[in-house]
């Protein structure tokens, strides 16, 4: 090993070492020396060349991990120098007590992802006395943070669905915002409109939402397909307009409850809603989340193992070849967009007739952009989404739980997750922050190319 | 046989050409169509006596004109004269490329219509309802410029709606910590050249794809300024207080009658506005900058093959991009609200691409693309103020819905440059 090599391998280690030196700060000795470990262990891994040729399921799953997991803590780890950085007190007293100042701040932030993870999976503790007790309000309130972040997890799964169907099929739909939105306007309005008994009524109800997201989607997927406009500027242009239909829907009596003067529809009708999933005190995930999961199963099913699926696959992976092969590049476009659109409309559909029953402006804390990262972080894979989607769930059930308990606004973790989709979407950048070995391209990213008219 | 391409028809004309001129055809049944609703709602519908008397005088003017009364119906009937002109110049010449004027004429007359016919029998005030026009108008301006240069160097950004948001927040903070808004301006300027550069930097160093990375620029945009909204300005609201830029009325110019206010006397911002356009459309067609500018955009492979350094055209255009985005973000703290709010580019981003497009990504076209969508919205906005109960729905998404029919090539193709949105490796 030459003297360049030793250096090289130094400088590799100097992530791994400035996060040891900060979390020593914060903590002491032992962590330090778990955390060096687990790094050095890590990078080795990564760099002995037998080990790069882990094949087998475990290696392969490293392989793939590394990346979106690297991602996931390089964003948590600006968000946490942001929360410092942004609290005027750590600058009246850096002078006085630097290295004091500087391990508050970090287990500041320490307490701040805590409580972000205790809001959104519980405290184990608590969960497991309330179930000896058995006392249902008590089970209740135990598993009410984990409710609320399958609840939360429940339209990122259809909408994060919407967008990987469309990115592996070469479409750049960014609007599943927007087709969410008026599938929560159909959805809701035959929940108000359509009286039929009950599981009609809902089944009715969400296949309004299918058809009103996928409505919205079939648009750009036409004018794509047949004048080839960019499906980019048509897609937020539509995210806009839907925002506005809904607003102005809501002011009228097709939605307004007579006499309203807020923009708040009529709640929907009994027959019309999801039922809940555990009948206990607080608990408000809904039978929404097993449709989302069959959702997955099906759309892995469509992707994979239907002639459909490989066009919509070939289309994105190299559109000239799949026209070539004899595929329609004109009816995949459409047909992949309105799929992604129904998925997205159903989310939205789930939201009107699951969580709110009833619809308002601020049906969707943009759940259609947490679907682009989520669908990015999961590689645009069925599966992974779903996992991704329990991910930015938790996120958004526990921000207000770190809200209450330490006061960080709930904003730092949009932040967050808008840093996480640039880390997945940059490979290289990681790469470099960490030296470590990571496929060049993100996977399954639609590239920006011509398209057929 | 005849090497020309003429049948016993007569000449072959390509299918681009007979969908140009299909498209054509098109649009003028669609124009025909408003002109006879609107006669039909000038000549039926309106009650015969119905008045809007737009008031003309403000303070200063050179000339006070007696007050402009409007016949509801009569308006109407013009406007649907307008439209059917246009629709029969349009039936001449089909494959005129010049549609896009023709299209403003028909949305300026019928959204002045259906305002008259709105305000029926009430005095609003045409000077303030121009003068909000501009304002409405110069935000959309710098977006849409500062997407032009992004485009034309060959890089799609889809996060100017981001950059706008973050420079009001750094105007704001800069401004009030800095004791003057002008300074606030400066700073806003300059976190729009970062953040054009860090787009640069994601899109071309890191090739990440530029949409993902402009939508990423937005939503972290919105993240952050809403997390130090809360964090820092509502706790101290002293760190939101720049203070705001007033008009400079330009002496003479400004005393013109109905136009004068609008145009001459606005803040700085109004005049910088005038000059990017000229600068930019001058420098854009005729300049040795503007024309590698334009090759980058247009088809860098070529461009690199000259010795033209792409990736530095590129990154400059991101940081001038930038700064322009910049400058409409200080715009809405200065000059509009006196501080920062959540949200409060409001899509102003977005309407500026949609402004570029219709403009067909020359700085002229944006100027009065902007104009149109400002139109709309001082409309929008007067109607909410008098009090109207109508969904102003129609003329909020008014420019989104033309972005889509313009950009889907329905009223005649407009083309951006070609290798916008496409990564390029330099060797």
């Amino acid at each position: 090993m030459t003297a360049r090599d030793i250096l090289v391998r130094i400088r590799d280690l100097i992530p791994v070492i400035v996060l040891a030196i900060l979390v020593s700060i914060a903590n002491g000795l032992p962590i330090v020396i778990g955390g060096l470990v687990l790094g050095v262990v890590f990078l080795l891994v990564d760099r002995v060349p037998q080990a790069r040729r882990i094949t087998g399921p475990l290696g392969h799953l490293f392989n793939r991990l590394k990346l979106p997991l690297l991602a996931i803590l390089s964003a948590f780890i600006v968000g946490g120098v942001v929360l410092v950085l942004s609290d005027l007190e750590f600058y009246n007293k850096l002078g006085a007590d630097p290295v004091g100042t500087l391990r508050e701040s970090i287990q500041r932030v320490g307490e701040a992802y805590f409580a972000l993870m205790k809001g959104a999976f519980g405290d184990p503790g608590k969960i497991s006395t309330a179930l000896a007790s058995g006392d249902a309000n008590k089970i209740g309130t135990a598993l009410r943070p984990i409710s609320e972040t399958l609840l939360a997890t429940t339209p990122l799964i259809l909408a994060g669905l919407a967008v990987a169907v469309a990115f592996r099929s070469g479409v750049f739909n960014i609007g599943a915002e927007g087709q969410l939105k008026i599938g929560a306007v159909f959805a809701v309005w035959a929940g108000i409109w359509l009286p039929m008994p009950f599981p009609f009524h809902l089944i009715v109800a969400l296949m309004a939402g299918v058809i009103g997201g996928a409505i919205w989607a079939f648009i750009p997927g036409i004018l794509k397909a047949k004048t080839g406009a960019h499906e980019v500027i048509t897609t937020i242009m539509l995210n806009a307009i839907a925002q506005q239909i809904m607003l102005a829907l809501l002011l009228t009596p097709i939605l307004q409850p007579e006499g309203g003067t807020v923009p708040i529809s009529r709640p929907i009708l009994d027959s019309a809603a999801l039922p809940i999933l555990l009948e206990l005190p607080k608990i408000r995930v809904h039978w929404g989340l097993i449709i989302a999961l069959l959702a997955t199963l099906f759309t892995s099913w469509l992707m994979f193992r239907t002639t459909r699926g490989f066009e919509f696959r070939a289309a994105g992976l190299n559109p000239r070849a799949a026209t070539y092969a004899g595929m329609n590049a004109g009816r995949t476009i459409v047909l992949a967009m309105v799929v992604s659109g129904a998925l997205a409309g159903l989310a939205g559909a789930g939201e009107v007739l699951g969580t709110n029953r009833y619809l308002s402006p601020t049906i969707s804390p943009g759940y259609g952009w947490d679907a682009i990262s989520l669908a990015l972080l999961a590689g645009n894979r069925p599966f992974g989404v779903a996992v991704a989607a329990l991910l930015f769930g938790a996120l958004r059930a526990g921000g207000p739980a770190m809200a209450l308990a330490t006061g960080v606004p709930i904003d730092l973790l949009a932040f967050v997750s808008a840093l996480v989709i640039m880390f997945v979407a940059a490979p290289r950048l990681v790469r470099e922050l960490y030296r470590v070995r990571i496929s060049a391209a993100a996977p399954h990213t639609p590239q920006v190319v011509e398209t057929p008219t | 046989m005849s090497s020309l391409p003429l049948t016993a028809d007569g000449p072959v004309i390509s299918a681009s050409e007979r969908s140009a001129r299909n498209n054509g055809l098109i649009r003028a049944a669609s124009y025909a169509v408003v002109g006879a609703l609107e006669l039909l709602a000038g000549l039926v519908r309106v009650p015969a006596d119905q008045v809007t008397t737009y008031k003309l005088v403000f303070e200063g003017a050179a000339i006070d004109l007696p007050d402009l009364v409007l016949p509801v119906g009569g308006t109407y009937v013009a406007a649907g004269l307008v439209a059917l002109l246009v629709a029969a110049v349009q039936l001449r010449r089909p494959s005129d490329p010049s549609w896009r004027r023709l299209l403003a004429f028909v949305a300026f007359a019928t959204i002045f219509a259906v305002l008259t016919g709105i305000l029926g029998g009430k005095t609003p005030s045409l000077v303030g309802l121009l003068t909000a026009m501009i304002s409405f108008a110069l935000p959309i301006v710098f977006a849409g410029l500062a997407a032009i240069l992004c485009e034309r160097s060959g890089v799609m950004n889809i996060g100017i709606e981001g950059i706008i948001l973050l420079g009001a927040a750094a105007t704001s903070i800069g401004g009030s910590l800095l004791g003057s808004p002008y300074a606030g301006i400066a700073i806003g300027v300059i976190s729009g050249i970062l953040l054009g550069l860090l787009l640069a930097v994601l899109c071309i160093r890191y090739q990440v794809d530029q949409i993902i990375a402009g939508t990423v620029l937005n939503l972290a945009a919105a993240g952050i300024t809403t997390f130090m909204y809360t964090r820092i300005l509502q706790v101290k609201p002293e760190f939101n207080d720049p203070g705001l830029v007033g008009a400079t009325p330009i002496p003479g110019l400004s005393a013109i009658p109905i136009m004068g206010p609008a145009l001459f006397n606005g803040s700085l911002f109004l005049y910088v506005g005038y000059f990017l356009i000229i600068a930019m459309q001058l420098a854009i067609y005729r300049t040795r900058w503007g024309l590698r500018l334009r090759a980058s955009g247009e088809n860098p492979k070529a461009a690199g093959t000259i010795g033209i350094d792409v990736l530095q055209i590129r990154y400059r255009s991101l940081a001038a991009g930038g700064a322009i985005a910049g400058l409409a973000g200080a715009y809405l703290v200065v000059v509009s609200t006196g501080s920062f709010q959540i949200g409060m580019s409001a899509g102003v981003g977005f309407i500026g691409l949609a402004a570029m497009i219709f403009g067909a990504w020359k700085p002229i076209g944006v100027a009065a693309a902007a104009l149109v969508f400002g139109f709309a919205r001082s409309a929008e906005s007067r109607l909410g103020t008098v009090g109207v109960d109508i969904p102003t729905v129609y003329l909020s998404v008014l420019p989104y819905v033309v972005t889509i029919i313009v950009v889907a090539g329905l009223v005649g193709r407009v083309r951006g440059p070609s290798a916008a949105g496409q990564p390029y490796e330099q060797a």
